[in-house]
């Protein structure tokens, strides 16, 4: 594999993320313009920023990873984060653009007139940001430690450093910018090599029998529904509880464009994912050595010199590094900037010296875990920040937009209930305190109970303290499902 | 006392919009326009009603035929035996068939969530 190559993509999308970052810088100036672009953003851009956004380390190296170690277990992640979207767009999209907030705690504090709903609101935008940073670094490790050698640390603290210094010269008009030119990089970055790779199928050595690559174990049939529907439930409601994506919405002009974007975002996305998951199938055909859970991350790394020896491998393998880190760039830069937003409004005041304070500390903090933690397989760690969302923000949300009822302390303890139940799942399953089959699968995927959990919790908590509704909750719920005139 | 002594209001220095979201208005209706107020807001309950059901039957839609789709792509054996550009049918469909579905689903809550706030809107408008 050539290193100069790969180190010359690397630094041209950084290069490139931080001309167009600095393009956008001159026309912030404001609060507004740096947290949610003066709400002026169209559709079709806002649309590319969020898929740009979105479409994290996980899919990009962990997918294709993960069809070559489970097979086709793994293309539900994919069918989940994109199915996510529809759920955000029924439930979510517009009346949350109408609501007139900026991040998910302005939302809640303002629907349930209660400073305290905000603080543990703010407190799990903090914790499920870091998480989902974590992977992002390590999967920028796992890159430039995989294409050229150098320690695994230097990938993430360079990740870390231009994000923090982007976020924080420019927030989110020139990330809305950053993004858009993300997602284009990262489908070209996927789709040109899936398609040279195919064009030389015949001519690659390659496992032949069919039935030993596409085993019957490995495909639909040998799936856990238990697994599957908790893993569904998990990612299906867990997108619209992940911090960055919401901030996102609120960049559009009215609830209609909320929609219109969304469904777009649901073609960019399911395009994406389409090209990743015909990397994995290729990957399976040739490169089932890398079937283990230490190498397969690197599988879409790998790939390309395998079946091009020479320049045109080279070549391929230097274009998905750029879309790699495209890929971590605009997924760590986009939690950073919604995470500033919460820590600056909420710890320092607001101003735009607080968000650039905020958004140094923001890049930091994760950078630091990524340094306690081993990488696990990429798709599954982000698949854990899934539950965590979905168990404690999500059901908060569509109740808060949706129910008149819902009170302070409902919210609070809700969110709580789920989120520390999605954690002692992780602490139980991750250490193997349980042996039981069937306890086994309930921690390893909880979604399933952690989810109806926290709604009962908050359902019935709110139903307790009924008196204290906020006197102006109807009002609210109108202004956010009136349509704008 | 002079209009002129009375002093200017203090002046504010603006860096941005208010800290937090601001709820809407906070105004009594007069009571000329409360009667209208009243049906403006049984409008109102009945678009939140409304969208609200599209929203849920819309997502029940989509769940039921995503499991039953993953059911019949698990279980129907000819499926995996049957091979397209060298992957059987059962992989391939798990892989590419379910985005159009997801696709088809957003389209069509798009669509009636438009049409139900036009409805809002025209009976607003006639009042």
């Amino acid at each position: 594999m050539s290193t100069p190559l790969a180190i010359t993509a690397i630094v041209l999308v950084l290069v490139a993320t931080v001309v167009i970052g600095f393009y956008g810088l001159r026309i912030s100036r404001t609060t507004d313009d740096l947290l949610v672009a003066s709400r002026t953003v169209r559709p079709w851009m806002n649309a590319s920023a969020i898929s740009g956004e979105y479409l994290s380390a996980a899919t990009f190296l962990g997918l294709a990873g993960l069809v070559l170690l489970t097979g086709t277990d793994a293309f539900w992640f994919p069918i989940g984060y994109s199915a996510g979207y529809l759920l955000l767009l029924m439930f979510v999209a517009a009346p949350l653009r109408r609501s007139g907030a900026r991040t998910i705690p302005d939302f809640i504090e303002a629907r349930l007139a209660s400073v305290g709903a905000r603080r543990v609101t703010s407190l799990f935008v903090l914790i499920i940001g870091w998480l989902y940073i974590v992977p992002q670094f390590h999967g920028a490790a796992i890159t430039v430690n995989v294409v050229t050698g150098l320690p695994p640390f230097v990938g993430s603290v360079a990740i870390a450093v231009i994000v923090g210094v982007i976020v924080a010269a420019g927030g989110m008009r020139s990330i809305t910018f950053v993004q858009a030119f993300h997602y284009w990089l990262k489908l070209t970055a996927m789709g040109v090599p899936v398609v040279v790779l195919l064009l030389n199928v015949g001519t690659a050595p390659a496992a032949i029998d069919p039935a030993l690559i596409f085993p019957l174990d490995s495909g639909p049939g040998g799936q856990d529904l238990y697994r599957t529907a908790s893993l569904m439930l998990a990612l299906l409601l867990g997108t619209m509880g992940l911090p960055h994506v919401l901030v996102r919405f609120y960049t559009n002009p009215d609830g209609a464009s909320a929609r219109r974007t969304t469904v777009i975002v649901i073609v960019m996305i399911s395009a994406f994912y389409m090209l990743s998951s015909t990397m994995g199938l290729i990957g399976r055909v040739f490169a089932p050595d890398l079937a283990d859970p230490a190498t397969a991350d690197s599988v879409v790394l790998l790939l390309p010199s395998r079946m091009l020896p020479g320049l045109a491998g080279d070549l391929i393998t230097a274009l998905i590094v750029a879309g790699a880190f495209a890929a971590f760039l605009a997924t760590s830069s986009g939690l950073v900037v919604s995470l500033a937003g919460v820590v600056s409004q909420d710890i320092l005041g607001g101003s735009v010296r607080a968000f650039r304070i905020s958004a140094v500390a923001c890049a930091t903090v994760p950078l630091l875990v990524t340094f306690l933690t081993v990488p696990g397989g990429l798709a599954n760690s982000v698949g854990f920040v899934f539950v965590v969302a979905a168990s404690s923000l999500s059901p908060v949300l569509l109740l808060g937009v949706w129910w008149r009822g819902l009170t302070a302390s409902g919210a609070a303890a809700g969110m709580i209930t789920g989120g520390v139940a999605a954690a002692l799942s992780l602490v139980v399953s991750g250490f193997g305190l349980v042996q039981h089959p069937i306890a086994v699968a309930a921690f390893d995927q909880p979604a399933a109970w952690t989810v109806p959990l926290a709604i009962a919790t908050t359902v019935l908590v709110s139903l307790a303290t009924r008196r204290r509704v906020p006197a102006r909750a109807d009002r609210y719920l109108s202004r956010l499902h009136a349509p704008e005139r | 006392m002079n209009a002129r002594d009375v002093p200017p209001p203090p002046r504010r220095r603006i860096t941005g919009p208010p800290r937090r979201a601001q709820v809407a208005g906070t105004r009594r209706p007069a009571d000329a326009a409360g009667a209208s107020r009243d049906i403006g807001a049984i409008y109102l309950r009945s678009l939140i009603r409304a969208q609200l059901r599209l929203a849920v039957v819309c997502c029940v839609g989509f769940v039921l035929s995503l499991a039953g789709a993953a059911m019949i792509i698990a279980t129907v054996p000819a499926l995996h035996e049957s091979y397209v550009f060298g992957v059987p049918w059962s992989w391939a469909l798990q892989a590419y068939g379910m985005y159009p579905l997801i696709l088809a689903f957003a389209v069509i809550y798009a669509r009636g969530a438009g049409r139900n706030e036009q409805r809002y809107r025209s009976l607003e408008e006639r009042q």
